[in-house]
Parts: structure tokens; C-alpha cells; sequence
């Protein structure tokens, strides 16, 4: 269900490598809306990594509305239109624009042109949907990992 | 006896340690063989017993005190065990034939045994001390090293750590050579019987022939005339004089006094009056120092004896004396508790 | 206001008297808040078992003051409360008594409240501890995971670990990791471990201290100490060699690679603004953090 690969020493912070690749998973259709995600303590087990970490994690998730914990015990995660229904579109552009600052300094560096990113980006998106479609299919349980 | 009583009190003193210490390294060779052969086979799971004993006299105690005191108890038998046996050993050879005859065979069964056995507690207090100098070190080792320190960092408070550990080998020490002492006692009676009331058994009417150059003796009070050479007298006098008793209660305070000085030693702080080591090494001479001096000194043996801390043949001293080097021995031990208290590892 | 399970405040202890003196720990003010996998790091001598052994009664302060749960571990009565509430691996993994299965059923006498068997046999099993070797014949990992199954089990509110890796085979060190988090921080429990294994710490610390020589070089959460060190790689005239938030400076091909200790955004756009280029910008593992720190402090004793 939930495949996810933490660098301890990447240099990105551990809880935003998690909030991403949920993210991703949810994005790409590994999940969907409804399913149940392992608690704080059994992720952080199968990890290795801090349960608090986990928490944060998942608080900042919960937060963006991308998952929600039920009262009696359970994460699962949001329905589609959920996800940033407490954001502003100013505040998501916000959030992507370090991104956004960091491929056209990357560009740059390599001199790639603007067009050729700017398809670079169509084909991510249209990679992202139809593996969504593709997902949609009877899923495969996966087991979490690490790697460092 | 082809064989020397002193070797043969040596060799059955010391003989059981080391077949004991055989037999425990064959089982271990043997435990660690018969891994290996089974290799991965099934191991037994931890599914442990209850842990609380019935023992209502243990009740006072915290569950932890509890796992502490049974965690002891092994220790404990062993040196009960030992101190009895040895002093047993020591005691009992004073009745082979080879030690018996060794005073002159002039003199009576009874008063040969009884010289030999009342003697017997002279060397009985040396090998005595040897044991009880090791069994202090043993007590106080653990207090005193560092490494795992398991014990120390376990729920239970350092006064009772002490005391459960170094007050129970005491006491088991003690009483251990009050068990051997009594066991030699009673084999002198089923033995040879009640000898100290037998000892004018021999009385001799006849003179005996001119080579020994008697002299004759006269006792206020009883019949007859003894012939006797000086040194026979000597001797009638101290077996006459000498509370077998007492000489076992100086016996069981000389070993108090060895062990608690011993622990008291070791467990001090190395800067303090010495090493441990050369605290020891100031007993050890003492020790010996006093002995030379009770010999040559008839007063000074009179004040050891008194107090209970010699166990020459001699007139018997009130029993407070007893009461005395017990307290000694005690406030070696409270001295040696406060030191471990704040002994760090 | 949270509580700590282990606090130091300028502790200090030294061993020895005259020219022979050695200072084990020197004005050491650690904080342990509780709840949190705090992990000591330092070189061999840095002063953590020291400071380890003084937290569980086991040697007293020469000055300053450390209390854990609140309470003075070396003198009873508050020792024994301390000590009831405390899981230990010490340095030393010798085993006291025959084998594994004797030391578990010798044990768990001690802590009738919270001591688990069920919990020791999951951990027998997970760990594969041989339970009836004798303690003579045992590899040192294998008495490493006596001790940690003996401390685990107990269940207790801290676990002080002392180089609780030791020995331990990758696989096994993995399924460590995973016990630790899993069944040790459970109702606010607080693991204190001092360890080598940088790369493990990592993972599961969210505090960590470095000591150096008794010192306390740094402490603070995991996440803010890797936000705030930074190597940033800058070309330039006239840049500077020293301030407030550099750990070193090196020359790096055509610049120079500055280690950063804290606000390397605000460095970084301050040099930037003086007309400098960044050519890069990376961070640091608690590794590398760890290697700066100790190698900074050698240079600075080298020239004293």
C-alpha cells in the first residue's frame, strides 16, 4: 500500500521527505481517497525513524488537508477536493515557488532554454495522470523501506 | 600413620576446592559440548516461575530487597558450608592417632586426647583466618570494583546491599565454625567420651623407672601421689584449666575480628591510611606480632586471652570478653558500611 | 514547561589529585526533556560514560548538580526511586551471572511492576538471543543483546544506553532501531543513548548533544541543528575569514567553502549582496556536523 524511502542524511529533513512522498503516492494514485494509512508508531518502526517525526508529519498533512485522523483511531487519507481546501491560491503559489526558483537556477546552469522546460513540465504532468489512470487498477501491497 | 597429621589435616582442609573446581569445569565443558552437538535445536522459552517466595519472615522486605537476599543465598551456604567443614577438619584431626601420640605417651588416652584436641584450636585459628581473610575479600569485592556494576544499579538501597551481602557471609561464617566446632566436640565424645572428667585417670602409685627423673607431685585435694615430669604437670595444668568453650568462642571472635578488619580495609578509600593491600598486609602483622609477643610475654597473653582474641591454653577469663570482640568485629563492619556507601565505582 | 528527564547543570568531575588530575566532565549543562530519544555523541574520553555513571549513582559530582526525574541519583533514598524508574546498558557487557536466561530470571524480581516477560520473549526472538549459553562462551554481541533485552523488558520511563551497538550485526542493529522506537517510547518514555554509530543516532534522535573533552559542544533538536549548519561554497573578493556563524573556512577550487553554524540564509544573502557568488550550497549530515566540530575544536587547542 504505502512504499516510502527516508535518506536520514540527504540534508532534506526527514518530515518533509515524508510529507512529499505521501503526497506523491496520493498525486500518482498508489492512494486514494478513503485509504488507511499505518499509525505514527508503526510507520516510524517500519522506518526506523522517530515517532515524533512521523507526527510531525503527518500533523502538517492533516493540517493541508491532504489526510485526516478519525476521532476513535485511524489516519486516512482526504478526499481529492479536500486536499488545500484551507489554502489560498496566492499561498500554494507561494509554496511552489522555491521549487519553481530552484528548476530555473538549475536551468540556467545548464542552459537549457525555456521552452525546453517548460515542455519538460507538460511531460511530468501528463506522466503523473496517466499513471493515476493506470493505478486506478487493483493495488499491490508494498511493504515501507528505507534507504540512506 | 605413614602420613603426617599436619599433611593430611592440609590436604583434606583444601583437596575438596580443587575437586570442585574440577567438577565444575568438566559440567562446563560438557554444557558448552553438548551446544554445540544440538546446535539450533528448540531452546526452552523464558516462561519463568512466580518470583515471590512464601517465606513469611521475608515478608518485611520489598521485592526487590527479596530478589537480592535469594540472589545471596547460594553465597551464603557455601561459606556456611566451607567454615564448618574446616573447622570441623582442623578440630577433628586433634583426635587422629598420629597428633594424639604426639605429647609423650607417658600421659593418659584422656589427656593426650584432650591436649591434642584443646591445641587443635590454636592451629584451628590460623587456617580459621586464612578462610575468613578470603571470605572478607569476596564479600567486599563487589563494592569495591568497578565494570558491570549490575547489582549497584538495581532498586535497592546501599545499606541493604551491604548488610545483605557482607552481614550474611558474617553471620554464616560465624556460625558455620560454631557448627564444625560443635561436630568436632561431639565426635570427641562418641569417640573417646567425656574426657576432661578422666583426666586423673592414670594416677601412678608405683614410681617409674629413674631415666625419666620424675618428680613427685602432690594435688591439694585428691589421692595419692602422682609421679610426673615438669612438663607432664604443665600440661595436666592447662588441659586441667583450659574451658574448651572458651576456646572456641575465641576461636569464632578471631574470625570475626579477621573478617570485618579485612572488609573494613578494602572498603576504605585507597589514600586513606594506605592501600588495601598494605592495611592487610598491617593485619598479617599484627597478627603475628601478638602471637610472638603472647609467647615470650605472659602478661600480654593473659590481656589476649581476656579479650578473647587468643586461643592459647590458659585459665578462663570472664565472658564479657567475648561480648567485647564481637563489638569490635561489629564496628569494623558499620565502619566499612559508611566507606562503601560513598565508595564510587 | 517540560519536564527533563535527565538535567545537568555545570556538572563537573574530576578524577585524581595534584599534576595527576583529570577532568572528566568540565561545566557540562545537558538537557534531557522527556518524551524525547536524546542521543550523546563524542569521541572515545569525551566524558559520556562519566557523565552516564554519575546519572545512574554510580560516582558523585565534584561540583555542579544533575538530577534525573527531579531527584539526586546518589544518595538513598532518592537513589532507589531513580533506580526503579531506570533501564541500563552500561559500557561494560558482562554478564554477572551464568546465562542470559539466569540474568532475565534474576531481573525481573527487581521490577515487579513493570517488568514484561511476554515483552522479553518477543524480544528473545526478534533479537535471537541463545538463551542458555554460558555467559563465558557468548560473543560480545550476543551479551550486548542480553543487556539491552534485560533494560527493555523492564519497561521503565528512561533507558540509559552506553554503546548499546556494540557488536551488533547490521541486521540485528536494524531490528534494534526498531524495538527502540517502537516499544520504548510509548507513554512518554525517554531513551538516552551515547553512541558511535552517527548514521543510527540520525535516524531515530530528535535531541542530540556533542561532547568534546568533558565540554558540551552543542545540543538541540536534531531537525534545527541540521537546518542551521550549512557548507556553502563562495567565490568572491574580500570575503571574510571569520564571524559569529562560521565554523571554518577552506580554500575549494576557485573559492571558499565556508561550514556554517547558524543563519546560513542570512550569511549567504549578506555575501551575495556584497557581491559575491554562491556556487553552492549543501548540508551536512550529523556527521559531517560532528567532524567540523571536533576537528574546529582540535585546530583551536593546536594554537593555544
Amino acid at each position: 500500500m504505502l512504499s516510502l524511502h527516508i535518506s536520514a542524511s540527504s540534508g532534506v529533513p526527514v518530515y518533509l521527505q515524508l510529507e512529499q512522498q505521501i503526497k506523491h503516492s496520493i498525486s500518482s494514485g498508489l492512494l486514494q481517497p478513503g485509504d488507511q494509512l499505518p499509525s505514527t508508531r508503526r510507520t516510524a518502526a517500519e522506518l526506523r525513524i522517530n515517532p515524533n517525526t512521523v507526527a510531525r508529519a503527518f500533523q502538517n498533512l492533516e493540517r493541508d488537508g491532504v489526510i485526516r485522523t478519525v476521532p476513535g483511531g485511524g489516519t486516512f487519507v482526504g478526499e481529492a477536493a479536500a486536499a488545500g481546501q484551507g489554502l489560498l491560491k496566492s499561498e500554494k503559489l507561494r509554496r511552489l515557488r522555491p521549487l519553481a526558483n530552484q528548476l530555473a537556477v538549475e536551468a540556467a546552469q545548464l542552459r537549457v532554454v525555456r521552452e525546453d522546460v517548460a515542455r519538460l513540465l507538460n511531460e511530468a504532468f501528463d506522466a503523473l495522470h496517466s499513471s493515476t489512470d493506470r493505478s486506478r487498477k487493483p493495488k499491490s501491497s508494498a511493504t515501507a523501506e528505507t534507504d540512506s | 600413620m605413614s602420613l603426617s597429621p599436619h599433611l593430611f589435616t592440609a590436604i583434606a582442609l583444601f583437596s575438596p576446592m580443587y575437586l570442585f573446581i574440577f567438577i565444575r569445569r568438566v559440567q562446563l565443558r560438557r554444557a558448552i559440548r553438548m551446544q554445540e552437538l544440538q546446535g539450533d535445536k528448540e531452546t526452552r522459552p523464558f516462561t519463568p516461575g512466580r518470583t515471590t517466595s512464601s517465606s513469611r519472615l521475608l515478608h518485611r522486605f520489598t521485592l526487590p530487597e527479596r530478589a537480592y537476599l535469594s540472589a545471596q543465598r547460594n553465597l551464603l551456604l557455601w561459606v556456611y558450608g566451607v567454615m564448618a567443614y574446616a573447622s570441623f577438619v582442623v578440630l577433628a584431626s586433634s583426635l587422629l592417632p598420629g597428633n594424639v601420640d604426639r605429647y609423650g605417651l607417658q600421659q593418659s588416652l584422656p589427656e593426650r586426647v584432650w591436649y591434642s584436641y584443646l591445641t587443635a584450636y590454636g592451629s584451628a585459628s590460623t587456617y580459621l583466618g586464612i578462610f575468613s581473610f578470603i571470605a572478607a575479600i569476596v564479600a567486599i569485592f563487589g563494592f569495591v570494583t568497578s565494570g558491570p556494576a549490575f547489582l549497584r544499579t538495581r532498586p535497592v538501597s546501599l545499606r541493604f546491599l551491604f548488610w545483605g551481602r557482607v552481614g550474611g557471609i558474617y553471620v554464616a561464617l560465624l556460625f558455620g565454625i560454631a557448627t564444625g566446632a560443635l561436630g568436632s566436640f561431639l565426635t570427641l565424645l562418641v569417640i573417646h567420651g567425656p574426657v576432661w572428667k578422666h583426666l586423673f585417670d592414670a594416677a601412678r602409685d608405683v614410681a617409674p623407672n629413674s631415666q625419666h627423673l620424675p618428680a613427685a607431685v602432690h594435688l591439694n585435694g585428691l589421692p595419692g601421689t602422682m609421679y610426673m615430669t615438669v612438663e607432664e604437670s604443665h600440661h595436666l595444668m592447662l588441659s586441667l584449666q583450659t574451658s574448651a568453650l572458651r576456646l572456641g568462642l575465641a576461636l569464632i571472635t578471631g574470625s570475626a575480628v579477621v573478617f570485618s578488619f579485612i572488609v573494613a580495609a578494602f572498603a576504605l578509600p585507597p589514600r586513606l591510611f594506605g592501600t588495601a593491600a598494605l592495611r592487610s598486609f598491617i593485619l598479617i602483622i599484627a597478627v603475628i606480632g601478638v602471637q610472638v609477643a603472647a609467647i615470650l610475654s605472659p602478661r600480654l597473653a593473659r590481656v589476649t586471652r581476656t579479650l578473647f582474641l587468643s586461643t592459647q591454653l590458659g585459665h578462663p577469663p570472664p565472658y564479657l570478653g567475648f561480648v567485647f570482640a564481637i563489638t569490635l568485629s561489629f564496628m569494623f563492619l558499620v565502619l566499612a558500611q559508611q566507606a562503601a556507601k560513598r565508595r564510587e565505582l | 514547561m517540560t519536564s527533563f528527564a535527565i538535567q545537568t547543570r555545570s556538572l563537573t568531575k574530576t578524577y585524581g589529585h595534584g599534576t595527576r588530575k583529570v577532568c572528566a566532565v568540565d561545566d557540562l549543562s545537558l538537557n534531557v526533556p522527556s518524551g524525547s530519544i536524546y542521543g550523546l555523541l563524542g569521541r572515545n574520553s569525551a566524558g559520556k560514560t562519566t557523565t552516564i555513571r554519575m546519572a545512574l549513582g554510580l560516582a558523585r559530582p565534584t561540583s555542579g548538580s544533575l538530577e534525573v526525574f527531579g531527584l539526586h541519583p546518589f544518595d538513598d533514598p532518592d537513589r532507589v526511586t531513580v533506580l526503579q524508574q531506570v533501564g541500563y546498558v552500561p559500557e561494560d557487557k558482562g554478564l554477572s551471572v551464568g546465562t542470559p536466561r539466569r540474568l532475565f530470571e534474576t531481573n525481573r524480581a527487581y521490577y515487579p511492576n513493570t517488568w514484561s516477560d511476554a515483552l522479553a520473549r518477543t524480544l528473545i526472538e526478534r533479537l535471537e538471543l541463545p538463551l542458555d549459553t554460558p555467559g563465558l562462551k557468548l560473543s560480545l554481541g550476543n551479551k550486548t543483546k542480553a543487556a539491552l533485552i534485560c533494560a527493555i523488558a523492564q519497561r521503565s520511563p528512561l533507558l540509559i544506553l552506553d554503546e548499546p551497538t556494540i557488536g551488533l550485526d547490521p541486521v540485528v542493529l536494524d531490528t534494534l532501531l526498531s524495538i527502540l522506537v517502537e516499544e520504548c517510547t510509548s507513554e512518554g518514555r525517554t531513551i538516552f543513548l551515547s553512541s558511535h554509530q552517527l548514521h543510527e543516532i540520525e535516524r531515530i534522535a530528535d535531541w542530540i548533544g556533542i561532547m568534546d573533552c568533558g565540554h558540551l559542544m552543542l545540543e538541540g533538536r536534531l531537525d534545527d541543528i541540521r537546518a542551521r549548519f550549512r557548507r556553502l561554497t563562495v567565490s568572491g573578493s574580500s570575503l571574510p575569514q571569520s564571524g559569529p556563524s562560521i565554523v571554518s573556512v577552506r580554500p575549494s577550487g576557485r573559492g571558499i567553502e565556508y561550514i556554517l553554524q547558524q543563519d546560513p540564509e542570512a550569511f549567504a544573502a549578506d555575501l551575495a549582496s556584497n557581491g559575491a557568488t554562491i556556487l553552492d550550497s549543501a548540508p551536512l549530515s550529523l556527521n559531517d556536523i560532528f567532524l567540523e566540530l571536533c576537528r574546529t575544536r582540535d585546530g583551536k587547542e593546536v594554537e593555544a
